[in-house]
């Protein structure tokens, strides 16, 4: 068993995680200043050069109505319409050997189709508007939650079946007390992983039929040459996604305290 | 000298220079056969206005200016001037509004010549058969599918308009690609599309589309919409190489302008287009010779309806090498 901080130590322990990985980013944003600064490249803006332009026309009420908060929003609903219907699915799929045979190699096929391929697809059936992009994300997103919970369910410990049947553990308490704690670290990965990709998606969704949002304005930037717009929106987007993964952290590690105390891991 | 000797003697003298000269021909030939061709790669787009570097390719033009041209189809437009500046191609096919647009940011892209320039029949803005929309006035207000916001057909159909009086900064223009705008048409996603060939006459039979104004016509008619280009580190350190792709491009348009059955042949081998279709759709023009002022309605256009913030020299954009 780890043993917790104490409490008097606990503050500064996390203060001071927070200014070692800040340090990094500091000095790594000084270095990109410092190089592209001294080379002048039209296709690399100085970090300067991209914040003002964050603020000028990211950061504005315009920007966060038409394309910050738009965007995120739809790779929430995505990602979370991903997660209601592919966890369940999936543990379904690993509790049951016999829908597993019919189902499986469905799932494996999904996911090898690659998801920009079906786009057009997707706009036929939804038409051009946010559920078409929602859907889209949901859709795509989906195949590693639900591998992930196939996985982390039909990797649990044998022995802990075994002796849940032997002390008369069954229906649904054995799933909610045995089965679904077992198997949710594999989910939480499956569902980190997802959150990342979903993020990739909400671009691919915005290169057709769009009039607004975050991957829209990147390929717009791009496609007219206004190289520096792009890179602001490709920071806004990293941050995006950072933010996005700390929260998803923040939830991980609460869902997941009892298991890392069992493995003895370090929080 | 005896006879015998004599007749020797000539015979020696005719061995020793017919060898000779069979020496120096054979040295001469392997020579020339030897020279190797500079290869170049071209960007460029399965589209018609791509057909003259095809036919100069077929037709042998570019081996006798000394290049081995390989094309490089892309999918995406602005992929192809993306390719020259990245030094991925050498020369690419470009449409002007991504040049120019480029140009204005400072982006160092040189045109080499032209490639096309669109005629009537080329394309329209169609709509489904039983739409509202019966004449260009009722365009106003309307969503209308393009390829590219901020391309050639956004900005010729603007500038018509523009000259017919239309309020044409009131259409909101979605982006998707060419292949999509039927269904899109047809669901009732867009109100109308902007169409080129061969998707002009392919929708036209599948769904009846019909045709509300032919983009390149009247004030934008025999419009240049693309042309072949190159960076300008290129045309700098190489102008001998532009100066030939520039020759064969002009005979190509040249034997083009004489075989226009040539056209329809080319398309189905480098296209999607099959040859009973090539045969019916409308055709662009392609000029043999680079016209500075019809490059400039282009610009001057894109001026007019806000595409262009500041005016553009394009004359220092083209390639003037020999």
């Amino acid at each position: 068993m780890a043993t917790e901080p104490s409490r008097a130590r606990a503050p500064w322990h996390s203060v001071r995680r927070i200014l070692e990985s800040a340090s990094l980013i500091v000095a790594l944003v000084a270095v990109w200043q410092i190089a592209t600064a001294a080379n002048h490249a039209l296709y690399f803006p100085t970090p300067a050069q991209i914040w003002s332009q964050m603020v000028i026309s990211w950061f504005t009420a315009s920007g966060f109505t038409q394309n910050i908060l738009p965007s995120f929003a739809r790779v929430t609903l995505g990602w979370v319409l991903a997660a209601l219907a592919g966890v369940p699915l999936g543990m379904a799929i690993g509790l049951s050997p016999s829908f597993a045979g019919y189902v499986k190699p469905i799932v494996h096929f999904g996911r090898a189709v690659p998801a920009p391929v079906v786009l057009p697809v997707f706009m036929i059936f939804f038409g051009i508007g946010d559920a078409m992009k929602i859907a889209f994300i949901a859709v795509g997103v989906a195949w590693p939650i639900i591998l992930n919970a196939i996985k982390g369910v039909e990797s649990i410990d044998r022995v802990q079946l075994e002796t849940a049947t032997v002390y008369g553990i069954r229906g649904p308490r054995r799933f909610l007390r045995v089965v679904l704690p077992a198997a949710l670290p594999d989910i939480m990965a499956g569902l980190r992983i997802s959150l990342a990709l979903s993020f990739v998606l909400m671009v691919i969704s915005e290169m057709i039929a769009a009039s607004g949002g975050i991957g829209y304005q990147i390929l717009q930037s791009q496609a007219q040459f206004d190289i520096l717009n792009m890179w602001a929106g490709i920071v806004v987007l990293a941050v995006g996604g950072v933010v996005f993964n700390a929260a998803l952290t923040a939830v991980e590690r609460r869902v997941l305290r009892w298991h890392r105390g069992l493995q003895g891991e370090s929080a | 000298m005896s006879f015998l000797r004599r007749t020797r003697t000539s015979a020696l003298a005719i061995a020793l220079v017919a060898s000779l000269a069979g020496v120096v021909s054979a040295g001469g030939g392997a020579a020339a056969a030897a020279k190797p061709l500079t290869k170049v790669v071209l960007a460029t787009l399965p589209v018609t206005d791509t057909a003259v570097a095809v036919v100069a390719q077929k037709e042998g033009f570019f081996r006798q200016q000394g290049l081995d041209v390989q094309l490089s189809i892309m999918q995406l437009g602005p992929a192809t001037t993306q390719a020259v500046l990245t030094g991925a191609a050498q020369f690419s096919q470009s449409n002007y509004a991504t040049l120019f647009a480029a140009r204005s940011k400072g982006i160092p892209v040189e045109i080499v010549c032209e490639a096309a320039r669109a005629t009537p029949a080329f394309s329209t803005v169609a709509v489904m058969p039983n739409s509202p929309i019966k004449s260009y006035k009722d365009l106003a207000g309307k969503r209308i599918a393009t390829s590219v916001i901020g391309g050639i057909g956004p900005l010729a159909i603007d500038a018509w308009l523009k000259a017919h009086g239309v309020n044409y900064s009131t259409i909101t223009w979605v982006q998707m690609p060419f292949p999509s705008m039927g269904s899109a048409l047809q669901q009732g996603q867009v109100d109308a599309a902007w169409l080129v060939e061969p998707f002009v006459t392919l929708d036209a039979s599948t769904l009846h589309t019909r045709t509300v104004f032919p983009v390149f016509s009247g004030p934008t008619a025999r419009l240049p919409v693309s042309a072949f280009a190159t960076s300008a580190a290129y045309a700098k350190a190489h102008p001998q190489i532009v100066a030939a792709f520039r020759r064969a491009i002009q005979e190509a348009a040249n034997l083009m302008q004489k075989k226009p059955g040539l056209l329809r042949q080319i398309l189905p081998t480098y296209t999607a287009i099959k040859p009973a279709l090539a045969s019916k759709i409308g055709l662009e023009v392609y000029p043999a010779q680079t016209d500075l002022g019809q490059i400039e309605r282009v610009s001057t256009m894109m001026r007019q309806v806000g595409l262009l913030t500041a005016p553009l020299n394009v004359q220092s954009m083209v390639f003037s090498g020999k």
